[in-house]
């Protein structure tokens, strides 16, 4: 039977242009495409244009509009940007090298079919973007571009499916991370639909179905039914490569929104439907290609990295960090700048929130501990000893970190959108340089445009954004709490409250932490050293 | 469904056809397109590089005041001299701060005076962190002289 929420929940491919666009076949590549074109645009000038970040179409694209928006369009939509993905068209060149030259590829090495690969990548991320001031530099930043196009390209040449996607993109997990706070997901219309289902073509490929278009025009779908394979062959449609089957797939964690399921559907079941923004976060049932969030290490070191990363990378733009870089290199003995840099790594993104998380998570149990002692009472007290929610400390962080995502989102939403709102127009002007040098603009480069609000505007909207994030997570740690008590209690506010309470307390911090890095004037600096590195 | 046996149920695909073949020389071709139209561009005269050091014998030296610079107005004193270590007078001053990273707007530079080679310029400072700035010296006769300089500026 349909799904009565379901129903209600708007689904943008009911919107009368949007939703006919997305349903077409090459609604993706036609997305990707002018991505790529820019794509192409930023690499010549990062590569052989001005040296100089504020007047580079790299640097001003990539770490001022690519970041702001994509924080954007998470928090208004979904994974957008991983859908308009540039990086995945020449995946359709390396498929065919695979199927020709690799004999189909091999399965992604079962040791790193999980996220400690990605998480790696993304902390090497964070420090070399520190390190080596990749906002200040066009040229590394159309390297590490062009790296990113290669790795793509080779992962996806030698192992079957999505593995770039899954396993290994930093800049996919941050908007797996993203979007699991967003109003879309793509979930399936009508559950009996998909019972009734035999050829559950959402997930795998068709044996004989070729990639590309054989012959013909598709047919439109028919209303009544799947339709005929003969049909079908000719749209070259294929199932999810991230292995998530629509019947049992929940929220948006490893969706790249990138509509294969949608045009795979013979049933036209499959639809980007609203939902309240967060409410994955609250449950944590199986999900398909991912399982419990409660049983993923790797994914709660994941969303750790995130949540803690958005503080300690707003922390670096602030002047404090120089004084305590100063200090971290008088105790180490005139450290270098990597040794002072990879101690607040180290401290700022593992000691720290190892600690918070621990002490966080210890006292959550120990209020369930105590619970499940007052509700058993005591005369089984000692017979249940044993038994007395032994549930692993790991497994009681891993439910409950996902209480901070919203306002690691919002801590990170807040960071783009300063240095979105206070250069967005700075790309007109980079945007004229760059025609008026090709030939191809006359008249005068209006370096007089930047920021988009006005000054006084950037600190309420950061803090906005902070505060909808602090209240998003503790409406998300009470929800988990409820759930986590739902397992082994009836519903009970304030049992859940008293679960929840050391998660409020962490956000609480964390709020508090976040508003002391935004209220501070920012100054970035170390880059001058770099600057006889290049011409 | 697990993600084991969803991995087992993805076959393989079946591409070996002429179509497949011609779709990938059209990416192929699009592709290449892509490449020759930016080396074009590289032709256009988009290449800049950095003003050079010292190739033309003039020595430019730029002193903050204060030394080291808050955000806010601040002023920069330039003097310029010939190879010969003469100081050089009624040269035309273009004065360009820009910061280190993107996102902001370029500051540029007012003279306020000059003084025996030594031209005194106000600048605002917009925001703290690592600047360029840029001088660019066109002198009586012509010649251009461009040099650029790092500066940290404070937050206040």
């Amino acid at each position: 039977m349909p799904n009565s929420a379901t129903r209600r929940a708007p689904d943008v491919l009911t919107w009368p242009l949007l939703g006919r666009f997305l349903k077409w076949q090459h609604a993706r590549t036609a997305m990707q495409t002018p991505v790529l074109l820019l794509t192409a645009l930023i690499l010549f000038d990062g590569l052989l244009g001005p040296q100089l970040a504020p007047k580079n179409l790299a640097t001003v694209s990539v770490w001022l509009h690519y970041r702001g928006l994509v924080v954007l369009a998470l928090l208004v939509a979904g994974n957008l940007f991983c859908m308009a993905c540039p990086f995945m068209l020449p995946r359709q060149a390396a498929r065919w090298l695979r199927e020709r030259f690799c004999g189909g590829g091999r399965p992604f090495p079962a040791i790193v079919r999980n996220k400690w690969l990605a998480l790696a990548l993304v902390l090497a991320f964070f420090f070399v973007y520190e390190r080596f001031s990749l906002w200040a530099s066009p040229w590394l930043t159309a390297w590490i571009i062009l790296a990113y196009f290669a790795i793509a390209f080779a992962v996806d040449t030698l192992f079957r499916g999505a593995a770039f996607c899954k396993y290994v993109c930093p800049l996919g997990q941050f908007n797996f991370f993203g979007s699991l706070i967003s109003p879309l997901e793509i979930k399936v219309r009508e559950p009996g639909t998909c019972a009734t289902c035999r050829t559950k073509d959402c997930i795998q490929y068709q044996p004989t179905k070729p990639l590309w278009p054989v012959s013909g025009r598709a047919r439109p779908r028919s209303e009544t039914g799947p339709q005929q394979f003969s049909d079908r062959e000719t749209q070259g449609v294929r199932g999810c490569e991230l292995w998530l089957f629509q019947p049992r797939k929940v929220g948006n964690m490893d969706c790249t929104f990138c509509l294969d399921c949608i045009h795979a559907c013979p049933y036209d079941n499959v639809g980007i439907i609203g939902r309240v923004p967060t409410s994955e976060l609250w449950r944590d049932p199986f999900r398909s290609g991912i399982g419990r969030f409660s049983q993923r290490r790797d994914l709660a070191a994941l969303v750790a990295l995130f949540v803690f990363g958005s503080f300690i990378n707003a922390f670096a733009m602030i002047r404090p960090v120089y004084a305590l870089r100063d200090q971290i290199g008088r105790w180490l003995g005139g450290a270098s700048p990597t040794s002072e840099l990879a101690v607040i790594f180290l401290i700022g993104l593992i000691v720290l929130p190892a600690l918070l998380l621990i002490v966080t998570g210890f006292v959550t149990r120990m209020a369930a501990q105590r619970m499940e002692k007052i509700e058993r009472g005591d005369r089984d007290r000692d017979r249940d000893r044993d038994r007395e929610c032994r549930e692993p400390l790991r497994v009681v962080i891993s439910r409950y970190i996902y209480a901070l995502v919203p306002l690691g989102f919002g801590m990170w939403l807040a960071h783009y959108s300063f240095h979105f709102l206070t250069g967005g127009l700075t790309l007109v002007p980079v945007a004229q340089s760059f025609l008026a040098d090709v030939g191809l603009l006359g008249g005068a480069v209006q370096w007089g445009l930047g920021p988009m609000v006005p000054g006084e505007w950037l600190f309420p909207i950061e803090a906005i954004f902070l505060y909808a994030g602090a209240f998003a997570s503790i409406v998300a740690a009470l929800q988990i709490a409820l759930n986590h008590l739902g397992m082994t209690h009836n519903d009970d506010p304030a049992a859940a409250l008293k679960l929840a309470a050391p998660w409020v307390v962490l956000i609480l911090i964390l709020l508090l932490a976040g508003l002391a890095i935004l209220v501070q004037p920012m100054e970035m600096r170390g880059t001058l050293q770099m600057s006889g590195s290049r011409p | 469904m697990s993600l084991n046996t969803a991995i087992d149920v993805a076959p393989t695909l079946d591409i070996r056809r002429p179509e497949a073949a011609r779709r990938l020389a059209r990416w192929a071709a699009f592709l290449c397109a892509l490449a020759v139209l930016s080396v074009l561009c590289a032709g256009c005269g988009r290449i800049q590089q950095t003003p050079a050091a010292a190739q033309d014998g003039y020595t430019v030296t730029l002193v903050a005041q204060p030394a080291t610079p808050v955000v806010g107005d601040g002023t920069l004193v330039v003097t310029l001299r010939d190879p010969a270590g003469q100081p050089v007078s009624g040269a035309r001053l273009q004065v360009e701060g820009n910061m280190s990273h993107a996102g902001m707007k370029p500051s540029f530079g007012k003279i306020r005076g000059e003084d025996a080679g030594q031209y005194t310029v106000a600048i605002p400072w917009t925001m703290g962190g690592d600047w360029y700035v840029d001088i660019k010296a066109t002198l009586s006769d012509g010649r251009v002289i461009a040099r650029r300089f790092p500066i940290a500026v404070h937050a206040k």
